[in-house]
């Protein structure tokens, strides 16, 4: 860890924090359709597991890692275009959120059917490990995901061939009002591991700390073939799981807990620890942050909005007219 | 009694069999599941079961023989004269201990739901119109428009006497009469002036309807097929269309007749048929207005000459088409109508080739009497007939002298459409046919 | 070269595996012992374990894998042992492999191929029948094809996996060794998206695919005499050909669909609500369908014989239609 390093990270929760709230007040103020689903309160999970990834590294997110999605290298204004549905966004206005990935910086698109993407990282890791590239894959997913067949599929047959990737579970504790003990009957999604043959570990997922070295041991150990490890990240998200969800199934008390351990707070106090000239650090990221958000923004609302008949296009690579003659 | 060894299906996609290796013979005993052969098939190698105790009574497929499955590989003789009894039916018992067990609730629940009314995967086609109405198809419907036709003068095909397309097309094909002709406005002019006592041209009497007849008892009601139908409503529209003029002559037949047996000498068989048909279609090429159709109110004089030849068949008159007849040799022509005649007998021609005559050409033959007035082939404007041919006296005139001498002699009845062609041009034309059979001028 | 129908879908993996690189077959013991049906046998020696892939009984795993490897750049054949057990993977084909390019914004394409025997007539019972095409039909992003002869099934395979669209493989399974075909040594395609006209015909057109074409063929040639029956093998089911479908209906004014597949919403259903309403002018009769009754294909042989379309069933439905 150095000093630049320090920054950069710090940086990066600011963006997605930043980012976030950015996307929630617009969708206060009506300028947003569909649903919005925020990951305050989770950003070190996608910071510690994508700030050190190669560019030909796979992240395969769910609908709440608008982050990952900025860490791994995705363009904030095309994003922002993505998330305001126009046609500068990653799916053209076709699906929405983070549902239209960015494929030339490896993020495949997140899905509302959960889980559903893992198979598709294990897939991709197979071919890794078949044409001998030391690429991995991390496939992001809810403890409420992990309940899916996919899921159990993938990991299953990442356990059989090893696979190059890393399994992270963000477990927030709420599938939407569902807790963990009625989404499964271990104690941690981690436990889980061992019945597919590979390790599961427990980070606290608000430590940034703790997620970079659990990600760190989890990453190397695929890239060097030794197989996939099951990261169980326990983090809490501030907000509903939409925007439009009061969350009245959590007790206030546990929110006030989880924020008092907020991953940005606990990284600046780090930083003042060690001594760096913090004030600077902080005004500086701030300025840079807000500008990055607002040139964002400004893109997106600038961006055209689809056509009507632009639904019709991108079905097919290879189209076929059959009343041809 | 005899029990089957069958080659077993061992596998969904497996259709047939190798029988591997026999591990029994004619006449062992065996029991009941002992193995009797080896087999292999595409996907597993197999030893088959007795599927009874007895003797081996024949081994039917020898080793190395590929077989269809099913096919009877042995057959084993029981020791029992009958069969083996199978095992008892237990009665189904409700007993009110086995609560909880499966089939509780089959017990619980009431009678069953009967099942939905079935829909047939192929629904029956609809049931018959009501009377006095007539059930059209979208296509149908088109063509009757496109063309002017009245649906009512077509013998319908198809279930309970619906108009198909095909009665459609092969209506107007045969020349079905198309829009109703509005009465031409000269035909009025050669009225003469009434004068008072001359009463008022003929009224316009509506016809009569038909006596109606019952037939009797003894008598044969023959009801009409729809050939019969169509050419009965062909008939009635072609005189109703054209006013037809029947002119005769009187044709020498003796340079065919020389011909004829010039051709037979070199083994080729002519019938009169052949040069009548090159006459008439050279005739056509110099009067385009025999080979014409009337459309709207304008005479089209057709390009091509297409004759068509009347052929009497079980199912009725069928006219099959020489296209391009003029340009036929006489052995061509000769060819062609025998094959018309052979399939159109044999019910073998294609609607294709009825369609198309500019002319036609009616050879009752041997039995066809002197001669006859032929109804016109719709839409052509004229038709010939060829009557027999009679060896009679007739005088001739050479270098100046007249003489009688016996000639075989043929009447040939043309009918023109008079809306079209008038008496020059009608005569004209007989005339011509006349003088090409008399000068003997064929190819 | 005479091949039965399944050895030239086997020819057909084996030379495009040889042909590219990319190529690669996963599914349930499709590697040592070849496939439950052999159609991969010998594949696995040949290419090695590692593109032909003995995957553990997870259907949605082996459909989600092949989209992420196509995502990569491979060209993954993905089998489904029984095509009954693809609604176990319904999910990864409808919203993953059929989407991807969409919700992608054309960013990449999904060049798989997933095949697997369908079909019944063997006795099969209720998971060894099954025709699912029509579940698949109604998403749009997917491709379907299903071949009748040795000849179309290795043409379309090959066409199906150089293709870069899912393409959805219905092999039918009472065919794999039931026909024989003298086909060429040298390579073809048949054109995803071209229907063939077996035969010509003036009076009815039967319009139909995979099994049934057989039967159909059979029944022109016993009922020349009587009906001049038009036949079309569609092959590719989505997107069908509507170019030869509609000028067939101009010409003969009937049609009859036949499937092995239910009636009620199959396949059958929306090729006679196109022609109804496109061709509405050429109609000389009502568009009839035949197909199998609306029940699961059951295994007691009396039964199966009820339930699916046969010989018999497909004479009597053509006659009453030529007759109307």
């Amino acid at each position: 860890m150095n000093e630049q390093k320090d920054r950069e990270l710090y940086h990066w929760l600011r963006l997605i924090r930043e980012y976030e709230d950015r996307i929630s007040t617009l969708d206060k103020q009506g300028k947003l359709m569909g649903g919005v689903y925020s990951g305050k309160g989770q950003e070190a999970v996608v910071v510690g597991f994508c700030h050190d990834l190669r560019w030909d590294d796979w992240i395969f997110p769910l609908h709440r890692d608008m982050g990952a999605y900025l860490v791994k290298g995705a363009d904030p204004k095309r994003l922002m275009a993505q998330i305001f549905g126009k046609r500068d966004g990653f799916a053209k206005g076709k699906d929405s959120y983070l549902h239209g990935g960015d494929l030339a910086n490896g993020i495949f698109g997140a899905t509302s059917c959960l889980g559903a993407t893992l198979p598709v990282a294990a897939g991709m890791a197979y071919k890794f490990k078949i044409r001998k590239e030391d690429r991995i894959a991390i496939a992001f997913f809810g403890e409420g995901a992990s309940s899916r067949g996919d899921v159990h599929e993938a990991m299953n047959f990442a356990g059989i061939h090893k696979l190059p990737m890393v399994f992270v579970c963000e477990n927030n504790f709420y599938a939407y009002s569902t807790p963990n003990e009625l989404q499964f009957g271990v104690d941690n999604v981690a436990d889980r591991a061992a019945g597919y043959g590979f390790k599961g570990e427990i980070v606290s997922g608000n430590d940034l700390h703790a997620v970079l070295k659990t990600a760190k041991k989890a990453i190397d150990r695929a890239r060097r073939g030794d197989g996939p490890t099951l990261v169980e990240c326990k983090t809490y998200r501030y907000h509903g799981h939409s925007e439009h969800d009061r969350a009245d199934y959590r007790e206030e008390e546990e929110v006030i807990t989880w924020e008092s351990r907020d991953p940005i707070q606990l990284w600046e106090v780090y930083l003042q620890k060690k001594k760096y000239d913090f004030a600077a650090i902080q005004a500086e990221t701030t300025e840079k942050v807000k500008r990055i958000v607002e040139e964002a923004v400004a893109f997106a609302e600038a961006s055209p909005a689809p056509g009507g008949p632009e639904a019709m296009e991108d079905l097919y690579a290879m189209p076929i007219d059959t009343e041809a003659r | 009694m005899l029990v089957d060894v069958v080659m077993p299906q061992l596998g969904e996609s497996v259709v047939e069999g190798v029988v591997v290796k026999w591990l029994v013979a004619v006449g062992d005993l065996v029991a009941k599941d002992q193995p009797l052969l080896e087999i292999s098939t595409d996907k597993v190698d197999a030893e088959i079961p007795s599927p009874a105790a007895g003797r081996v009574a024949q081994m039917l497929v020898k080793a190395g023989e590929t077989v269809p499955i099913q096919t009877v590989l042995a057959k084993i003789e029981t020791d029992q004269g009958v069969a083996l009894p199978s095992e008892p039916q237990a009665e189904p018992r409700w007993d009110e201990e086995t609560e909880g067990v499966p089939g509780d609730l089959a017990r619980k629940t009431g009678p069953p739901i009967p099942a939905p009314p079935r829909v047939e995967p192929t629904a029956a086609p609809p049931s018959p119109p009501l009377p006095g109405r007539m059930r059209i198809t979208p296509v149908v419907a088109r063509m009757a428009a496109e063309h002017g036709v009245d649906l009512s003068r077509i013998a319908g095909t198809g279930i309970d006497g619906r108009v198909t397309r095909k009665d459609v097309e092969e209506y107007l094909a045969s020349g079905g009469a198309v829009k109703p002709l509005a009465p031409i406005p000269e035909m009025a002019a050669p009225l003469p002036a009434a004068a008072p006592s001359v009463p008022p041209g003929p009224p316009s009497v509506p016809a009569a309807p038909a006596p109606k007849t019952a037939p009797a008892e003894g008598d044969q009601v023959v009801p009409w097929t729809p050939i019969r139908k169509k050419i009965a409503q062909h008939m009635v529209s072609s005189k109703q269309t054209s006013p037809h003029v029947h002119i005769f002559a009187e044709v020498d037949m003796h340079r065919v007749a020389a011909w004829r047996a010039k051709a037979k000498g070199e083994g080729v068989n002519l019938t009169y048929l052949p040069f009548v048909i090159q006459a008439a279609a050279k005739a056509l090429r110099e009067n385009p207005v025999m080979n014409a159709t009337v459309v709207g109110e304008s005479t089209v004089l057709r390009k091509d000459i297409h004759i068509a030849v009347a052929v009497d068949t079980e199912k009725g008159l069928m006219v099959p088409v020489l296209r391009h007849a003029d340009r036929m040799s006489l052995g061509e022509i000769a060819a062609a109508t025998d094959d018309f005649g052979a399939r159109a007998k044999a019910g073998k021609i294609s609607p294709d080739e009825l369609t198309g005559g500019t002319y036609s050409i009616s050879n009752p033959g041997t039995k066809g009497n002197l001669f006859g007035t032929p109804i016109i082939n719709q839409p052509q404007v004229g038709i010939l007939r060829m009557g027999q041919i009679v060896k009679r006296p007739v005088v001739i005139g050479t270098g100046g002298e007249d003489a009688i001498v016996i000639r075989p002699m043929m009447y040939l009845c043309a009918a023109y459409d008079h809306r079209v062609i008038d008496g020059v041009a009608g005569n004209g034309f007989l005339h011509r046919v006349r003088e090409i059979l008399e000068a003997g001028d064929f190819s | 070269m005479l091949v039965t129908y399944i050895e030239a879908i086997r020819q057909a993996m084996d030379e495009e595996m040889a042909r590219d690189r990319n190529v690669m077959l996963l599914g349930e013991d499709v590697g040592v012992m070849g496939g439950a049906f052999k159609a991969s046998q010998g594949l696995q020696e040949k290419y090695g374990a590692d593109r032909v892939v003995d995957m553990p009984i997870s259907e949605s795993l082996i459909i989600g894998a092949g989209v992420g490897l196509a995502v990569q750049g491979m060209r993954p054949i993905l089998e489904m042992q029984f095509i009954d057990f693809i609604s176990c993977g319904f999910d990864q084909i409808v919203n993953t492999a059929a989407t991807l390019r969409y919700r992608h914004g054309g960013q990449t394409a999904c060049p798989i191929v997933i095949r697997g025997p369908s079909g019944g007539g063997v006795h099969g019972g209720l998971y060894h029948s099954q025709n699912p095409e029509a579940w698949f039909f109604h998403v749009p992003g997917l491709k379907i094809v299903a071949p009748a002869t040795a000849y179309d099934a290795k043409g379309l395979m090959k066409s199906a996996i150089r293709d870069d669209d899912p393409v959805l493989y219905f092999e039918h399974k009472f065919l794999y060794r039931r026909i024989k075909e003298d086909i060429q040594q040298e390579d073809y395609l048949v054109p995803i998206g071209k229907a063939a006209l077996r035969k010509e015909g003036r009076d009815v057109t039967v319009i139909t695919y995979s099994s049934p074409v057989h039967a159909v063929m059979k029944a022109a040639r016993d009922m020349a005499k009587e009906v001049d029956i038009e036949v079309i093998d569609l092959r590719t089911l989505l997107p069908i050909d509507w170019g030869t479908v509609k000028a067939s209906v101009r010409k003969t004014g009937k049609v009859l669909i036949v499937h092995e597949a239910r009636l009620t919403g199959g396949i059958g259903a929306e090729i006679a609500a196109r022609i109804a309403q496109e061709c509405f002018e050429d109609l000389d009769g009502p568009v009839m369908r035949l197909a199998a009754r609306d029940t699961h294909t059951p295994f007691a042989p009396a039964m199966e014989e009820y339930v699916l379309p046969n010989q018999e069933k497909i004479t009597e439905a053509i006659r009453k239609l030529a007759a109307y």
